[in-house]
């Protein structure tokens, strides 16, 4: 009985190592300048699916100023500059692995802030863009 | 029945191995890169500076952890694993090395810390660790100093605390940790009288 239930216990440990999430994340901007002020996200060269747009969609969604462009289209007006990284797997699908956020002074690339998102596939089902930004973006302004 | 017995003895081992494993197997000989974790700094300039980081950490110090040691990363059960440098050099080695990056990218000229230079910028680590289970702790006492180049101090900022950020595996915690270091040492670099003898006009070597 005990080897029986031992041997359980050893299944559910791999099991739920499939649904593995980790988030990380900090801002280091006062809550009230966090949101006054205005941020350009990035699009980086190799952004296919345009996060860029996804990520300022939802920061906009949380009441921030925020706009995607590429680096050429991005103002001086622009307070903070926005840069992400995006990891992605194939596990049936393509889905989003991990996504890395910075914020950063745009006046001398001083970060300022930073976000992170890391789903397995399992933990990634039924999920879409927009949620594992807000889940990156919750890390930095807080949950919405 | 001895053999009914050792089988049952090795049968629960080797359960209790596997979910070891598979709660703690990404725990063992992580390492941390602190190389290129400063991008931007809040001061800029085209003078030189000699850069010097001190470790000084009680542990170190006294050989109980050697240098290069950057945190603990734990396993299922709690059990803490050293992690290291991704070099295997001293950790202040790989701050500094990030340091001197990004004030040259600044427009600064970095030295060697007994070169001559109008400006000397000491990063002494009382504190630098990491705590990884299921979150991730960073406890940090740092101080940094700008000195003149008679050794005259001009300007000083020191931050300390513990935070509780989020965790992953190894290349996401390594990455939270070089984020949570750029953090704190911009803090101690916007400190307004660091940025001033940083900044101010000088003597050129």
């Amino acid at each position: 009985m005990d080897l029986s239930r031992a041997a359980l216990a050893a299944l559910f440990a791999i099991a739920i190592s499939g649904c593995i999430g980790t988030t990380s994340g900090q801002l280091t901007l006062p809550t009230e300048v966090a949101k006054q002020s205005t941020y350009f996200v990035e699009r980086h060269a190799k952004d296919d699916r345009n996060l860029a747009a996804t990520i300022a969609e939802r920061m906009q969604a949380r009441g921030l100023q925020a706009k995607a462009g590429t680096a050429a289209e991005r103002k001086p007006e622009y307070k903070y500059v926005v840069n992400y990284t995006d990891r992605w797997m194939w596990d049936m699908r393509m889905y989003l692995y991990d996504l890395r956020i910075e914020v950063r002074d745009a006046a001398d690339q001083s970060v300022v802030g930073f976000g992170q998102s890391t789903q397995s596939s399992l933990k990634a089902m039924g999920k879409t863009h927009a949620d594992v930004v807000d889940t990156a973006l919750n890390e930095l302004f807080g949950p919405r | 029945m001895f053999m009914n017995k050792l089988s049952l003895r090795s049968s629960r081992s080797l359960i209790i191995a596997v979910v070891a494993l598979a709660l703690g197997g990404c725990a063992v000989g992580n390492r941390y890169d602190y190389r290129s974790s400063i991008q931007g700094l809040p001061v800029s300039g085209s003078g030189k500076i000699a850069v010097d980081v001190v470790d000084v950490r009680p542990y170190v110090l006294n050989g109980d952890k050697g240098s290069d040691f950057v945190g603990l990363q734990r396993g299922g059960f709690g059990n803490p694993f050293d992690v290291h440098t991704a070099t295997g050099g001293p950790l202040a080695g790989e701050m500094r090395t990030a340091i001197v990056s990004a004030l040259e990218r600044q427009g600064f000229s970095a030295v060697a810390p007994n070169d001559p230079a109008p400006r000397k910028m000491e990063l002494r680590v009382v504190e630098w660790k990491t705590d990884v289970m299921a979150r991730m702790k960073v406890l940090y006492d740092m101080t940094l100093s700008i000195y003149d180049q008679q050794g005259k101090i001009l300007a000083k900022s020191t931050t300390k605390g513990e935070e509780v950020l989020g965790a992953g595996f190894e290349s996401a915690n390594a990455w939270g940790a070089a984020k949570a270091f750029e953090i704190r040492f911009t803090e101690l670099v916007r400190d307004e009288s660091v940025r001033n003898a940083l900044s101010e006009p000088r003597t050129a070597l």
